[in-house]
């Protein structure tokens, strides 16, 4: 049996994944980086980007908006904004949600928080068709 | 006794009242088992948030820490209440019990000498604490569940909680709010979000001996981790609150429907007693009218 780790997922909004684990790909803040079992003590910001769950053929992956990432020996837990799984990505909702995004982006050009937010929102939007291609083309 | 008219028309009021309380407690129920969803989805995320803060303050050195983690280094001299109610009544003792607690919470933090100032999230605690205490509340946030997210938390009540902070309004800041325990009970609960509490910065839980690495740097973890942490808890407490709220109203409204069905029955027992008195009263009338004619 290969080696694992416990692995937890979770957003504000729900514990997406709490599994055992062989691998992982975090978008972390200095660039992306794997974890095994074992890794050493870590703990990182994350980017935007997209986390790998799993090993080879059976890898899932998913979009994440950034977050933090604790990494244990024998644990490891992200914190994310938010996720979406590549195989549950809804294209008609996300290019909606753009869609509004960008005109929300345009409307607070004066408010740099807002803005900020806003355009985070679109990066995410484009992220998540980004891995819903990577899930089509697999 | 009161008249039959009277007695119908109680009937009829005391009926409608149950109605719509029943119809209250229905609806009631139905928020409740969504709202309830979200607190208990919420739930691991503000643990685990609660965890890494923890296991990173208990590994920084005092003097470097942010003031959001250890504090000022002058004394406390002024208290931030964020103080959670529901925005409408008619949910038992919800918001009175978190209002009674604030009140004696105040009185206690002036005898001590403190400076205090509350955050009112949701219109009744603004309404009830304005009569007393107007001048000390300097934001009211109401009609925050319509819609609540996460980001939606973040920019409306955590941001300028945090800028008060960062240009010392306050020195340290408590929420309360009704933990939600099950429908029938919810729990009222005090948190220090700012700074950090004492007592958990020591718990050292399952975290390791060595330090870990920090990616970029601690320092920069922590400037991004500990706001957000605020954040969080102001989100768990909220939606808490939400299904406290939620539970607290079925509860109360599932009395008040068997209460009016109780008197219903009294009213009806009275009702179809005094019109049968009434009834007897003309028979014998009757009765006795004719018989007197016979004789």
């Amino acid at each position: 049996m290969a080696v694992t780790f416990q692995f937890d997922l979770v957003t504000p909004d729900k514990q997406v994944l709490s599994q055992q684990e062989v691998m992982l790909t975090i978008p972390g803040a200095d660039g992306y980086f794997g974890v095994l079992p074992g890794h050493t003590p870590l703990v990182s910001l994350l980017n935007m980007g997209i986390l790998t769950v799993g090993e080879g053929k059976e890898a899932v992956r998913y979009a994440l908006a950034g977050g933090y990432a604790e990494v244990l020996p024998n644990r490891t837990t992200i914190l994310a904004d938010r996720v979406q799984c590549w195989d549950s990505v809804d294209v008609a909702a996300v290019e909606k949600e753009k869609g509004a995004a960008s005109e929300q982006e345009l409307a607070s050009r004066e408010e740099e928080s807002k803005n900020k937010f806003w355009k985070k929102q679109m990066a995410f939007a484009d992220l998540c068709l980004d891995v819903h291609r990577q899930y089509q083309e697999r | 006794m009161a008249s039959l008219k009277a007695l119908r028309q109680r009937i009829r009021s005391v009926n409608n009242t149950r109605q719509i309380t029943k119809a209250m407690k229905m609806v009631a129920a139905a928020k409740l088992r969504r709202s309830q969803e979200r607190a208990m989805a919420t739930r691991p995320y503000s643990q685990q948030m609660g965890r890494m803060v923890q296991s990173i303050a208990s590994r920084v050195s005092k003097d470097s820490a942010p003031p959001l983690l250890a504090g000022r280094p002058e004394p406390v001299k002024k208290v931030e209440l964020v103080v959670f109610t529901a925005d409408r009544g008619l949910c038992g003792s919800f918001n009175s019990s978190v209002i009674r607690a604030v009140r004696g919470k105040i009185a206690e933090l002036q005898a001590n000498g403190f400076e205090v100032s509350i955050t009112c999230v949701g219109r009744k605690g603004n309404d009830v604490l304005k009569r007393t205490f107007g001048h000390l509340i300097h934001r009211v946030h109401t009609a925050v569940n319509r819609g609540l997210t996460f980001e939606k938390t973040e920019q409306e009540i955590a941001q300028p909680l945090l800028h008060d902070y960062e240009t010392e309004r306050f020195d340290s800041c408590f929420i309360v709010y009704n933990a939600f325990i099950s429908a029938m009970t919810q729990e009222l609960t005090w948190r220090q979000i700012i700074p950090v509490p004492e007592a958990a910065k020591e718990t050292e839980n399952d975290a390791v001996a060595a330090p870990p690495c920090y990616e970029p740097d601690e320092e920069e973890i922590l400037a991004d981790l500990l706001p957000r942490n605020i954040t969080v808890q102001i989100y768990q407490a909220l939606v808490e609150s939400d299904a406290s709220e939620n539970g607290a109203r079925m509860t109360a409204m599932d009395n008040a429907v068997r209460n009016a069905g109780g008197m219903l029955r009294r009213l009806r027992t009275t009702y179809n007693r005094s019109r049968q008195a009434a009834i007897t009263t003309e028979l014998m009338e009757i009765i006795s009218g004719s018989e007197s004619l016979k004789g």
